[in-house]
């Protein structure tokens, strides 16, 4: 990291320290060790004391909800005025982009996956061109997200997010016998889930796109 | 500020697994929830995210060994559980003004308190722009003071990791650190 950006971080983070960290008070703490029990070894609750003439309310729950269903099937078979517009429709070219961008992230991530750090292992062979991979693909990254709409787009950027530290782990390898990176790398694509999400977000956005 | 924290350098009182484990949370507790507070800026999340913690911790207790090193564990099952769970959607942004607003702050006073929450409010919104791992490397690093390599054993990254998501943090946070040093 450039020094400079280092020491502005670290100046605004001196900045931030000076205010003291609110603190919830004396009768929050007493009572979080209880709250702690609680939440590990959950009390069943007893059953509430049902009033005597419960079966009015069943009757009058039981009227609702043939009513919310009658109101509900006549608006749901209704048609829709305003139909509405996929977004991928509205965007093609964005979201082209980032099915090309997904595509070429899962064939690296499906490299690595199960990669053994040796010579032997064809997929580490390959390793330098695996961390110029993933520069370029972080690099089209910030391209992609700049383009992106943060409300419309709110899932594909999490998985932007979760993308782009295992890319920047890849582009961090260092060299071929690397065992503690690759294996963090595999623990990163295997405990987030990243290429289903991968997967996922690639049908979603295909789906979403005009047929040409 | 971090809040004073004692450090164990030998195991709590064993009469029983309960109560050791009860003075093990009574003395990281506040460790915990700073941290949660951090992270996660809303008093209601800091207090489940810890809550959430040792909850982990306790099915886990009885592998710790080393109690010098208990608040480096917990700090990095926080860190594990922020980063996991904000994948899930059940975290809010940072919101250091919410915290103020939300919790039952003894300490500060009410002029100070209103004094500082548009202050904070500015330092929220800056926080906003940034993604869950650059905030977790930012807090861990500026803010709890840990070194580039602590900051990433803690989030099992890579240092080069560390430092990529410090300069995009400080690329993203330029702007609003100018506007701020200038309130």
């Amino acid at each position: 990291m450039h020094e400079r950006d280092e020491q502005e971080l670290q100046r605004f983070g001196e900045q931030l320290k000076h205010v003291p960290t609110p603190d919830p008070g004396e009768a929050y703490w007493d009572g979080y060790y209880g709250r702690l029990l609680g939440r590990m070894h959950p009390v069943a609750e007893p059953a509430p004391q049902r009033p005597a003439y419960r079966w009015v309310w069943q009757l009058a729950v039981a009227l609702l909800l043939v009513v919310g269903g009658i109101v509900v099937g006549r608006y749901s078979t209704a048609p829709d005025p305003e139909p509405r517009v996929a977004v991928g429709a509205e965007r093609p070219e964005v979201h082209a982009h980032a099915v090309r961008m997904l595509g070429r992230a899962e064939v690296l991530l499906l490299g690595l996956a199960h990669a053994e750090p040796s010579l032997d292992d064809p997929a580490m062979a390959q390793i330098e061109r695996k961390r110029a991979l993933a520069n370029d693909l972080l690099a089209d990254m910030n391209a992609l997200r700049d383009a992106l709409d943060p409300l419309a787009d709110g899932l594909l950027l999490d998985v932007l997010d979760e993308l782009e530290v295992l890319l920047l782990e890849i582009a961090n390898l260092d060299g071929i016998l690397d065992t503690p990176g690759v294996e963090r790398v595999q623990r990163g694509i295997e405990e987030g889930s990243a290429l289903r999400h991968l997967q996922q977000s690639q049908i979603d956005l295909n789906q979403a796109l005009p047929i040409s | 500020m971090m809040p004073h924290v004692l450090v164990l350098d030998s195991p709590p009182p064993a009469e029983d697994a309960t109560r050791s484990f009860r003075t093990f949370v009574e003395v990281h507790q506040r460790f915990v929830y700073s941290l949660g507070l951090h992270l996660t800026g809303q008093h209601h999340d800091a207090d489940d995210l810890s809550q959430e913690v040792f909850i982990k911790a306790h099915r886990a207790y009885g592998d710790l060994r080393d109690y010098t090193a208990a608040q480096a564990w917990l700090r990095r099952i926080a860190i594990t559980t922020y980063l996991n769970t904000r994948r899930k959607k059940a975290w809010q942004m940072l919101s250091f003004f919410g915290a103020f607003r939300e919790a039952d702050q003894p300490r500060i006073t009410p002029e100070a308190g209103y004094e500082r929450a548009d202050w904070w409010q500015s330092v929220h919104a800056a926080l906003r722009h940034l993604t869950s791992r650059e905030r977790a490397a930012f807090v861990l690093r500026h803010l709890h003071d840990l070194s580039t390599a602590e900051t990433a054993a803690a989030m099992d990254v890579a240092e080069g990791t560390v430092k990529s998501l410090l300069y995009r943090a400080a690329r993203k946070l330029r702007p609003h650190m100018r506007h701020l040093r200038n309130t």
